[in-house]
Order: C-alpha cells, then structure tokens, then sequence
C-alpha cells in the first residue's frame, strides 16, 4: 500500500533530518525491489516463420517521438522522454524515469528491409520485420552440345 | 515435430506500475506508467480511503496485470475523482474539499 502523502522527493535544500533522509532512501529501495526498472526500456523479440518483431514499452510516447532508422543493413531505434513536475504542482513521490534510449540491431540477410513495419499504441513500439521468402535453389538442365 | 519443453499455456506476470503523486492547492495528481493498456482496459475503484488501479495487458506470449493500491489522505472528494489514459500513461485527478483547500481570511485593520 502506497500512503499518497508520503513523501519520497523532498526539496533537498537542506539535509535537516539525516535520520528521516537515510529511512526514506531504505524504504526506497525496498520499494524498488518490487517494481520492474523504468531505467532502459527493455526490447523483447520474437521469432515468427513470417518475420522477427521487436515490443518495447515506452509509455508516454507516441509515433511522433520515436526514430527509426534503416542504414546498410542496421536498424536503430532512438527515442526519448522526459518526465517533468506539472505546473503548479509540487512532486509528493517520483519513481517514473525520464529515459532516452538507443538500440541498433544488425539485421541478417533474410530480413527484407524494404518492408519493416512499425506501429505505436498505448506507448508500446512494434517493429516487424519480414523474413524474405525461402529462396530456392534453381535447377539448371544440362544440354548435350 | 513438437518440442516437449516447449510452453504452450500464457504466462500471467505481475507489476506495481511506478507512480508519481503530485500536489496542488485544489487537488492531487497521481500519474503511473501502464504501457500496452488501454483505457477500457484500467479499473480505477476507491473502497473507503483506499484508490486501487488496475490494468490488464495482453500479449502474443504473456499477460500482464498491473496494480497498485494507495492509501488516500483526509479531504479528498472521492465522488469528483477523474481518470484519464493516454499513450500508456493513467493520470487520475483526485479533488480536494473545499475545507482542505487553503482560505485566504481578511484581516480587518481598525
């Protein structure tokens, strides 16, 4: 249970109470512990017959704040958030993480860069990437000359 | 042919979103990350003094619920409590009575 008024963000204009600050930081780690890192948004891949598809969370931010880039065969991802105080608000408790991320993928020669695909919903980027149609090998006749 | 160790069943896991509480003189303003729920996917209820926000994400391979549960001070008007979701961001609004709210009193000078 999170008490609302209890504070995890005080001013640090001065370290008064270094008994109150050392409890804080404890509880808050504890706390941590429980919670999944909102440091570095984890990428999760999959591996379909029809293509490779990258899911990574980015709440906050819509299609307009990611980057996607395809160059000589290196997809990359880049995009940022930052989270700020609202105005005329003052901050009570902050766990969520402003974050700015970059990842680069090496994509193999099955992969038809042409047609990646990405979409943006509820802050959660998808990425597909299709997989070329087996290429078979082609059967040459041999004529008598 | 199948693989014997191979999962077939939806794996259920289970997060505390991170929250921000942010004051203001009329009300509080609680912000938490939800990312892949939608708005008709979030349940916000308030039982006495306790706001419980859940949400339900599911995916290809894993289910996701998200809660947390807070416990909300003296003075907050519970029937004016608003919730809003929006890019997998759920920013719920919770007003404060007019009593908690600070009066400015005159000072009559004679």
């Amino acid at each position: 249970m999170t008490g609302l008024l209890n504070r995890n963000f005080d001013d640090f204009a001065g370290f008064a109470d270094f008994g109150r600050m050392f409890a804080d930081f404890d509880r808050m780690f504890r706390e941590l512990e429980r919670r999944p890192s909102a440091t570095q948004p984890e990428v999760r891949t999959a591996n379909h017959d029809s293509g490779y598809e990258l899911t990574i969370d980015l709440p906050g931010l819509t299609e307009s704040d990611i980057k996607l880039e395809i160059h000589r065969g290196v997809l990359t991802l880049s995009g940022s958030r930052k989270t700020a105080v609202p105005d005329g608000y003052s901050a009570l408790r902050r766990e969520r993480r402003g974050y700015q991320f970059s990842r680069s993928f090496t994509m193999s020669e099955e992969v038809d860069a042409e047609q990646v695909k990405a979409t943006m919903k509820d802050g959660v980027l998808k990425v597909f990437l299709p997989k070329r149609p087996e290429v078979k090998p082609r059967q040459i006749p041999v004529a008598t000359a | 042919m199948a693989n014997l160790a191979t999962r077939d069943h939806q794996r259920t896991t289970h997060y505390e979103p991170p929250v921000d509480v942010y004051e203001s003189e009329k009300d509080y303003l609680i912000v938490l990350d939800v990312p892949g729920v939608t708005g008709s996917g979030i349940e916000v209820e308030i039982d006495k003094d306790v706001l419980k926000v859940s949400g339900r994400r599911e995916g290809q391979a894993e289910t996701v619920t998200y809660s947390r549960e807070f416990r909300l001070p003296p003075g907050t008007e519970v029937e004016k409590v608003a919730a809003k979701a929006s890019a997998g961001v759920l920013n719920i609004t919770l007003p404060k009575h007019q009593s908690a709210q600070p009066r400015r009193i005159e000072v009559d000078v004679h």
